[in-house]
């Protein structure tokens, strides 16, 4: 099954999703901040990568561009998700190199079919 | 030597001296008679009257020419007429002793016909008054040396016409001047004295030192007059040039205070202009922030609500908890649309609203916002009814606001029909400025609205009354919001509508819309 790591500040956002995806069959692993998110990838090698963009320390744009310069952890496909909904965001998250995008609150199926396109 | 010692002690003629020989000349042949005198004092008086004729001609052209008369002018007509007098005196009191010979009469002739027409003659040539009243004053010189000639060079009249021409001119001209005269008077009186002979007669009676004194009085007392009056004007003009050169530099400080406190204002607008866009990027970073912070938790919510509902999927049993979790799911979802709503006014409202320009079909748009809105069209049993003109095909515009505006509107005409049609029409409209538009109508059969509904129905929190947002929910945003897309894609939006035959709102927007995607962000949170 797919490993995906789910990088989200808020305990119950963290929580509802990885109980969500996990219910639709896939692995999780979490991770609170940009940090955390860069050693737990390294460590956990894993498939997809959804990565709230406003976290405490590291920030989820700082995250990205620390995943996309690291050469083993280049491949792993990341989707940007953002409650600020500004199409300005998509575009910084585009650049600081996430593969795609979505708003919180989470449409969940909408969310499944851009995980599928990655995977 | 015989003819010398003819001639009465005091009257040596000196011509006789420097040519001996010379032929009898026919003055000394036909002498003139004494009653003459008169006749030559007339001719004075009448040289004096022409002369200022002349003179006043001159002077007229001369202010045609030039518009303005010299002081020094002024000041030699007033002296010029005492001048005159005290010439005609001396002379007149000369001939009553000693009757004049010919060329006196040629020298009265000359001076009432020459010299006032030669002296008009040279100063008409002249630039300007002053220049021509100076060469008059040389003619005057000339013509006066040649007087004193003619009067045998009378101590009297002789200092007399010297002092005053000389005085006269050193006032007007200056040094240089009065000297070019002395030297004008000494020539006159040789050229004078070689045509008529240098006769001297020295002496002055009593008669012409009394009058040369009284001409000599009255010319000092004009002079002094003149001189006095033009100082003072002149003192005026003075003190009339300091008053306007300190008139002009008050003003002047006026002006440069007014400046400054311009330059003041300015500043204080422009740092108010600052403060308020500080204020403004404040304010949008604050929603932004606050936008962030509402989402969070309503994610949570919406995430477990659609959890649950999963889970009650295999307990039928509880189907009203399932209901329920639906109205929570709802309520969660509209509180979203608000706060995007709020957002999206804050943003407009700051002009932070980011366009997204592509190319795209316009009839795929218009299915998803009707597959979108048919769930509302259903819910007051509606229909909608679809029409799009097929000579559009692609435009180039942004497709996310164009289908929020879309959206507001078929929603709101759905909310507020009942078992009604609503229309949507798309078709090309080319306006009166030439521009190509797409232009959507959507018709409703619906409540409608009163001229005083309508005439506020674009204001922000605005609905048609209170009892509509009770009864229809909504923030009254939506409206606002869309008008202010729609002139941001380059058209607008209009409302028709009739109380109780339902509305008609016109969106418009370009179908060309020039240039690239613009898009501005909040600031980062």
């Amino acid at each position: 099954m797919p490993k995906i790591l789910l990088v989200e500040d808020n305990e119950l956002n963290r929580d509802m999703l990885s109980r969500r995806l996990i219910r639709r069959g896939f692995e999780v692993v979490m991770a609170g901040d940009g940090a955390e998110a860069l050693d737990v990838a390294a460590r956990e090698r894993p498939d997809l990568i959804l990565l709230d963009m406003s976290l405490p320390t590291m920030d989820g744009w700082e995250a990205a561009r620390r995943l996309k310069a690291d050469a083993a952890l280049r491949g792993i496909p990341v989707i940007a998700l953002t409650a600020h909904a500004m199409s300005g965001d998509r575009e910084r998250a585009i650049e600081a190199g996430c593969d795609e995008f979505d708003t919180k609150p989470v449409e969940f199926d909408r969310l499944l079919t851009k995980m599928d396109e990655l995977l | 030597m015989a003819d010398a010692q003819l001639q009465p002690p005091g009257r040596r003629r000196l011509r006789s001296l420097l040519w001996p020989n010379r032929r009898p000349c026919f003055t000394d042949v036909y002498p003139l008679r004494r009653g003459s005198a008169a006749v030559a004092f007339a001719s004075s008086a009448l040289m004096a009257a022409v002369d200022t004729v002349l003179g006043d001609v001159a002077e007229g052209e001369s202010r045609t020419r030039v518009r303005r008369v010299h002081p020094i002018v002024k000041l030699d007509y007033g002296v010029r007429a005492v001048a005159h007098l005290s010439i005609g005196a001396g002379l007149l009191s000369v001939f009553i002793e000693r009757p004049p010979v010919q060329q006196v009469w040629a020298a009265l002739f000359f001076t009432t016909f020459v010299w006032a027409h030669l002296a008009y003659q040279i100063s008409s040539r002249a630039r300007d008054t002053k220049r021509a009243e100076l060469r008059n004053l040389l003619c005057d010189a000339l013509f006066v040396g040649a007087w004193s000639a003619v009067s045998g060079f009378n101590t009297w009249i002789t200092v007399c016409f010297f002092v005053t021409v000389g005085t006269a001119n050193l006032s007007v001209g200056g040094p240089r001047f009065a000297a070019t005269s002395a030297g004008l008077f000494i020539l006159g009186a040789l050229l004078a004295g070689w045509a008529a002979g240098f006769d001297l007669h020295p002496q002055a009676s009593i008669l012409t030192q009394v009058l040369i004194s009284i001409s000599l009085i009255l010319f000092n007392i004009v002079f002094g007059l003149q001189s006095h009056l033009q100082t003072r004007s002149a003192i005026r003009a003075n003190r009339e040039i300091r008053e306007h050169t300190r008139l002009i530099e008050q003003q002047s400080r006026e002006l440069d205070e007014a400046r400054k406190s311009a330059e003041l204002d300015r500043q204080a607008a422009d740092e108010a202009r600052l403060q308020a866009e500080a204020a403004n990027r404040t304010k949008s970073a604050f929603l932004a922030n606050m936008s962030h912070e509402l989402r969070t938790p309503l994610n949570a919510v919406i995430g477990y609500t659609e959890m649950v509902q999963e889970d009650l999927l295999d307990h039928p049993q509880l189907a009203t908890a399932q209901t329920d979790l639906g109205h929570v799911k709802s309520a969660a979802k509209h509180l979203l649309n608000l706060i995007n709503d709020v957002l999206d006014l804050s943003k407009i409202e700051a002009d932070k609203v980011e366009v997204n320009l592509e190319d795209f079909e316009l009839a795929g748009l218009i299915d998803q916002v009707a597959s979108t809105c048919d769930p509302l069209i259903k819910a007051n049993r509606n229909s909608l009814e679809v029409h799009i003109n097929n000579s559009l095909g692609r435009i180039h515009s942004d497709s996310g606001r164009l289908r929020q505006v879309l959206f507001n509107l078929v929603s709101n005409a759905a909310k507020f029909t009942h078992d009604g049609q609503i229309r949507l029409d798309v078709a090309p409209h080319v306006d009166p400025r030439g521009r190509r538009l797409v232009q959507f109508d959507v018709t409703d059969s619906g409540l409608g609205l009163t001229p005083a509904q309508l005439s506020r129905l674009f204001q922000a929190f605005v609905q048609a009354d209170a009892e509509t947002a009770r009864k229809y929910g909504g923030t009254g945003l939506g409206l606002a919001i869309s008008r202010h897309l729609c002139r941001l894609l380059g058209g607008d939006i209009t409302a028709t509508s009739e109380v109780g035959h339902g509305s008609c709102f016109r969106a418009t927007v370009l179908a060309d819309q020039p240039g690239e995607s613009a898009s501005t962000e909040l600031g980062a949170g």
